[in-house]
């Protein structure tokens, strides 16, 4: 049986979450996080869902502040450095995956598959397994 | 550069985002189109946020304003109070037009 402590909150109330949108720009970008701009300073180790339009096609990712430091002489403009949060492989409507269409890169996941009995495991060749080997 | 780049990198241009950050809160009371919440951090009045959380049982997602954020001691944390505004006029003019004892006959 659990039994909940009275620091706990009391029955009548609720658990929510409260969501606040920053509008930023993305100055650039790569494999592994972006920068961004904003009029707002975030902490660093923030976790947020960063969605962005290029050329008319949105894409989003997970992403978590790294650093964040102000522009001198800017007023309240400040850089934001995050990396993306990889929990689920790049897919097409992903940042990532825009990313690593620009730089000529495939993104993808190597999976590490159920080992067969008397057979040799190269990972390496898993993950573009198709393409180089017909 | 200090050498952290080691990546290569896509500039961006003309690319604007919105940032969604989220926080988790205690919903203390709902009353009308009021919210009062427990956050661990402070709020900005006048800040426009969107709450997601039980009302009667459904779940909702409302668009709120900061109304007040004052500091509150909570088993020995200090943790901040927020009164929170609905922010969808139609869902907050509501009960203004309906006369009171209207209703029963509709």
């Amino acid at each position: 049986m659990i039994s909940w402590p009275d620091r706990f909150p009391r029955k009548d109330d609720e658990l929510g979450a409260l969501t606040c949108e920053l509008r930023v720009r993305v100055l650039n970008g790569s494999a592994t996080g972006c920068l961004v701009e904003s009029s707002r300073a975030l902490m660093v180790g923030t976790v947020a869902g960063l969605r962005v339009n290029l050329l008319g096609r949105e894409y989003d990712d997970q992403v978590q502040v790294t650093r964040c430091q102000s522009i001198a002489g800017a007023g309240n403009i400040f850089h934001i450095a995050m990396e993306f949060l990889s929990t689920t492989p790049p897919y097409a409507g992903s940042l990532r995956y825009a990313i690593h269409r620009q730089l000529g890169q495939f993104g993808g996941w190597l999976h590490a598959l159920e080992r067969v009995e008397g057979q040799p495991q190269d990972l390496s060749r898993r993950g573009t397994a198709g393409a180089a080997d017909e | 550069m200090s050498g952290r780049r080691t990546q290569s990198r896509v500039n961006f241009v003309n690319s604007s985002g919105v940032l969604r950050v989220s926080r988790d809160v205690v919903v203390e009371k709902i009353v009308d189109d009021a919210f009062v919440a427990l956050s661990d951090e402070p709020g900005i009045v006048g800040d426009a946020l969107t709450i997601a959380c039980s009302v009667n049982q459904i779940r909702e997602t409302v668009p709120v304003l900061v109304m007040a954020s004052r500091p509150r001691l909570v088993n020995g944390v200090v943790k901040h109070e927020l009164k929170l505004k609905r922010a969808d006029s139609q869902r907050a003019a509501r009960p203004k037009t309906v006369p009171p004892n209207r209703g029963a006959n509709d």
